[in-house]
């Protein structure tokens, strides 16, 4: 046996289960068919005599060296591959010691392994098996439909029976569901390493081709076995490709690698193919497109098997599941790339004509899978019509009303993924009128992505987005408003105002062009614009850009819009950066008054935030205005909406109580002054992972007041719950000072030591009026020891 | 060769974690795996191939029902019997399986004539 061979066989030690194997022992038959392989490798052999001298792949030539004839035949279309790579290939070194090995294993994927120096492409069982319980039950299904017209069959072409498949599915479905309920139960069996029902048929049989004359196999015989062989032929490029490009140093492959390895594995696949399906070149599609469907498939059952899905990460399962699409949306690009085909139209064409052939059993068997689980994956929206319905015209409408959906949800990664779907299928099926048709919408989509992904603070990932949404304008793109006006913000947050003007008018002009111009967009690219005078400081422009917006807002949304109420929150901000307080109140007003409307009707929803920073700027401009009263009331109110919010973001509360309390004292009203410190601190404890030393500076005020309103003991006790949080606080590498307060000189201190000394000074004071105060003795002396340790550490 | 502190290491994790440890084989798939599921199928396809190497290993039938004889020592011998016969898993983790599984058990039919 030879060393290539022998090397591998702790690994079928570890690897083979014997209730998996394809046979238990070599037949007659089987010995001939191996013979046969092999007698056709010798010629192989003999066609590529540099190549076979260079690597020595006799071994591959003994008999002994394979378990069963598949192995054998798997082998030899491996070596009838290799010699196709170009000497001058930078990987040409690593062609020699390749060997498959089929690997008797209910895991439902194909591997590849280096071991002792020898390369090994693994081809499992339980991956095969599924192949041909998955071409069976279409055969089955495809048979019923045989002849059967109907009016809502989306799929054109019948290479494959894909039209006979889909007609069955629409009109006997009842019939069909034992064949793929047998398909799914086999796939289920093997994710969940369990031993399937045995196959009551094979490919074979049901074909009544005679094993011992495979010479004369009809057209249809022959489409069908080749759709087998095309599978097979794929994964195996597929493999060889990542044996040759990629490291075996991690665990896992990436989505690039995968990527890469399709790639790779295009052009030799393409190649072998071509020269073995000479008579059915439709035929070369169809490894892609049934692996990438098989794929999908197990992805989904693994996800919603019983016992598989308590044990996979279902994140793992969803990037995978996003991995194939990607690579199944790719593969007519990847064939252009090779000039295999003139253009990825070109094999787009057939490829997704295959595609669809195939899809509409894959889209069966996905929609009786996902019945149980459609609200968990949305497999049925995303899928079928993807591949079972990829022709109707109707489809990119529908999808696109799926991303709006998702926009709508605030699902960026939902929207953007039916993006590419929708993006992928106008390159790939489309008519040139559909494809101008959608694009506008298309390129408007992703722009509204890419204004969720910047809100969401990724400048350079919103970039890209509104790359795309440029690249499928093209020159059209002066004329959509929406993708301009996403450039225009895009530019504003880059600090560029000069582009961001010129987009902004640019939108602008082409909505007024259109017509009609009172639109709540309209009105927004005004508000943007306004926004963007009013940074460059040109206010007056700035001023009667917003008067527009919202006169336009107001005949778009009715005067008790909350986009109107936004909107004047937006023009107080102008007024307010040319210093006119009065005009920023008056807006302000308007604005709050909409939001506390839409309070009492209950339809605020999800405004409070944005009402929350109304106030905080109604406030602002009071205070401005030294108008110390309505300053007062406007952060009460504030106070009041950040309580009321769901998710209370009490570090904001706490703040603005603290803000609240400050006034109140100014204004006298020293029990409000205490109320609002006590709600500032009590707020802040309450902040997870909050700062220990602000929490120290709110009890600290705290018991600052408490102590000027002549409440000593309740003083005390903020005072000590001031100092504890001092001391919890982490120490802050700072230049140590000596206690402020003390006989010795004042220094600057860490922040601990000058909260500490803040303290201390209070504490003093209550001693020096109350000298009786115990407690108020034992808070200072806590103090000091505080300070001590303080100073050691 | 299992060294002690191999089994040790072994020893102190569940079977969970043993077959998690020879489901992450050194090669990689097309598609994610469940390693865990994969390394209980990959420990029935090592015993039912070896049990009988491990079985009528002379140094295990010459530990086995010895008193005083704990885990660790019985796993390091199975270990050291089946570590020239796999390839890509731990020999100390099946071994540790085996033992937990007990000898009595998974050596019952080799054992058969000697009771």
């Amino acid at each position: 046996m030879s060393d290539i061979i022998a090397s591998f066989h702790a690994w079928e030690v570890v690897l083979d289960n014997l209730d998996l194997r394809l046979d238990g022992s070599m037949t007659a038959e089987d010995q001939a068919r191996i013979r046969l392989a092999i007698s056709g490798l010798r010629e192989t052999m003999a066609r590529y005599p540099v190549f076979f001298t260079t690597f020595d792949y006799s071994w591959a030539l003994d008999e002994r060296s394979y378990r069963n004839p598949l192995e054998c035949r798997l082998q030899c279309m491996l070596l009838s591959i290799l010699p196709e790579i170009s000497s001058g290939h930078p990987n040409y070194p690593k062609l020699g010691g390749i060997a498959v090995r089929m690997v008797a294993t209910a895991e439902l994927s194909c591997a590849s392994m280096i071991h002792d120096g020898f390369k090994y492409i693994l081809v499992n069982t339980s991956f095969l098996k599924t192949i041909n319980a998955f071409l069976i039950a279409n055969y089955k299904i495809a048979a019923l439909g045989q002849g059967v017209e109907d009016a809502r069959n989306p799929i054109r072409t019948n290479h494959f029976g894909g039209r006979d498949t889909a007609a069955a599915l629409l009109t006997r479905f009842a019939e069909c569901l034992p064949f793929l309920d047998e398909f799914v139960a086999t796939v289920s069996a093997y994710c969940d390493y369990r031993m399937p029902l045995r196959q009551t048929d094979t490919l074979t049989a049901l074909l009544r081709i005679d094993p011992s004359d495979a010479t004369t196999l009809s057209r249809e015989q022959l489409l069908w076995i080749a759709r087998y062989d095309a599978v097979e032929a794929f994964v195996l490029c597929h493999e060889l490709a990542h044996l040759l490009e990629h490291s075996f140093s991690r665990e896992h492959r990436t989505h690039g690698e995968e990527i890469e390895a399709d790639y790779h594995a295009a052009s030799l696949y393409f190649i072998v193919q071509s020269r073995v399906l000479t008579h059915a070149p439709l035929a070369i599609m169809n490894g892609p497109a049934t692996f990438f469907h098989l794929a999908t498939i197990f992805t989904l059952i693994r996800s919603v098997n019983g016992t598989a899905r308590k044990s996979v990460d279902q994140e793992i399962l969803e990037a995978e599941r996003q991995s194939i699409l990607t690579r199944a949306w790719s593969y007519p690009g990847l064939l252009a790339m090779y000039g295999l085909v003139p253009r990825p139209e070109t094999a787009g064409a057939d490829y997704w004509a295959i595609a669809s052939e195939v899809g509409a059993l894959s889209a069966a068997c996905i929609a009786r899978i996902g019945q149980a689980v459609k609200a968990e994956f949305e497999y049925v929206d995303f899928l079928n019509p993807r591949y079972f319905d990829g022709h109707h015209p109707d489809l990119v409408k529908h999808s696109l009303s799926l991303v709006r959906t998702a926009l709508h949800r605030g699902d960026l990664r939902g929207a953007r993924s039916r993006l590419e779907a929708i993006r992928h299928l106008r390159e790939t099926l489309l008519t040139v009128d559909a494809q101008t048709e959608c694009g506008p919408e298309l390129a408007n989509g992703y722009a509204a992505v890419a204004a969720g992904i910047r809100d969401g603070g990724s400048l350079d990932g919103a970039d890209a987005l509104l790359q795309v949404a440029a690249s499928i304008l093209g020159s059209a793109i002066d004329m959509s408003a929406p993708v301009l006006t996403q450039f225009a913000l895009q530019a504003r947050a880059c600090g560029d105002l000069q582009r961001a003007r010129d987009l902004l008018r640019s939108a602008i002009a082409i909505r007024r062009s259109v017509g009609p111009i009172a639109q709540a967009s309209f009105s927004d690219d005004l508000m943007s614009l306004a926004l963007v005078e009013r940074d460059a400081g040109d206010y007056p422009t700035a001023r009667a850009l917003a008067a527009e917006s919202l006169a336009v807002e107001e005949v778009a949304g009715g005067p008790d819009s909350q986009r109107l109420g936004y909107k004047f929150g937006l023009a107080a901000t102008i007024e307010s950066a040319c210093d006119n307080w009065t005009g920023a109140v008056d807006l302000l007003r308007r604005a709050v008054e909409l939001d506390e409307r839409a309070i009492v009707a209950g339809t605020l929803d999800l405004g409070l935030p944005l009402l929350a920073t109304k106030y905080r700027a109604l406030h602002e401009a009071h205070l401005k205005l030294n108008d110390i009263e309505r300053a007062r009331d406007a952060l009460g109110r504030l106070v009041d909406v950040l309580s009321a919010q769901r998710a209370v973001d009490n570090a904001a509360l706490a703040a603005a109580a603290y803000r609240l309390a400050t006034l109140e004292w100014q204004l006298g009203n020293r029990n409000a002054t205490l109320d609002r410190m006590h709600a500032a601190a009590t707020a802040y404890a309450l902040v997870i992972d909050g700062d220990p030393l602000e929490l120290a500076n709110y009890c600290r005020e705290q018991g600052t007041i408490e102590y000027a309103l002549g409440r000593i003991d309740q003083a005390c006790g903020s005072l000590r719950r001031a100092v504890a949080a001092i001391e919890a606080s982490p120490v802050r590498a700072e230049e140590p000072s000596k206690m402020a307060g003390s006989q010795e000189e004042a220094e600057p201190g860490t922040p601990q030591e000058m909260a500490l000394s803040h303290c201390f000074r209070v504490v003093k004071l209550i001693i020096e009026n109350h000298p009786e105060h115990l407690e108020a003795r034992a808070v200072l002396e806590t103090v000091l020891e505080v300070f001590a340790k303080l100073r050691r550490s | 060769m299992a060294t002690i502190e191999d089994i040790e290491k072994a020893l102190a994790k569940t079977d969970e974690e043993l077959y998690v440890d020879l489901g992450t084989l050194p090669f990689k798939g097309a598609a994610g795996a469940d390693p865990a599921k994969r390394g209980r199928e990959l420990y029935g396809n090592v015993k039912r191939k070896l049990v009988g190497l491990v079985c009528e290993a002379p140094q295990v039938r010459a530990l086995h029902g010895l008193a005083g004889t704990g885990e660790a020592k019985i796993a390091v011998v199975i270990a050291d019997v089946i570590l020239a016969h796999v390839a890509g898993v731990s020999p100390a983790s099946i071994a540790v399986l085996m033992v937990r599984e007990g000898l009595d058990i998974v050596c019952r039919e080799n054992w058969k004539a000697d009771a």
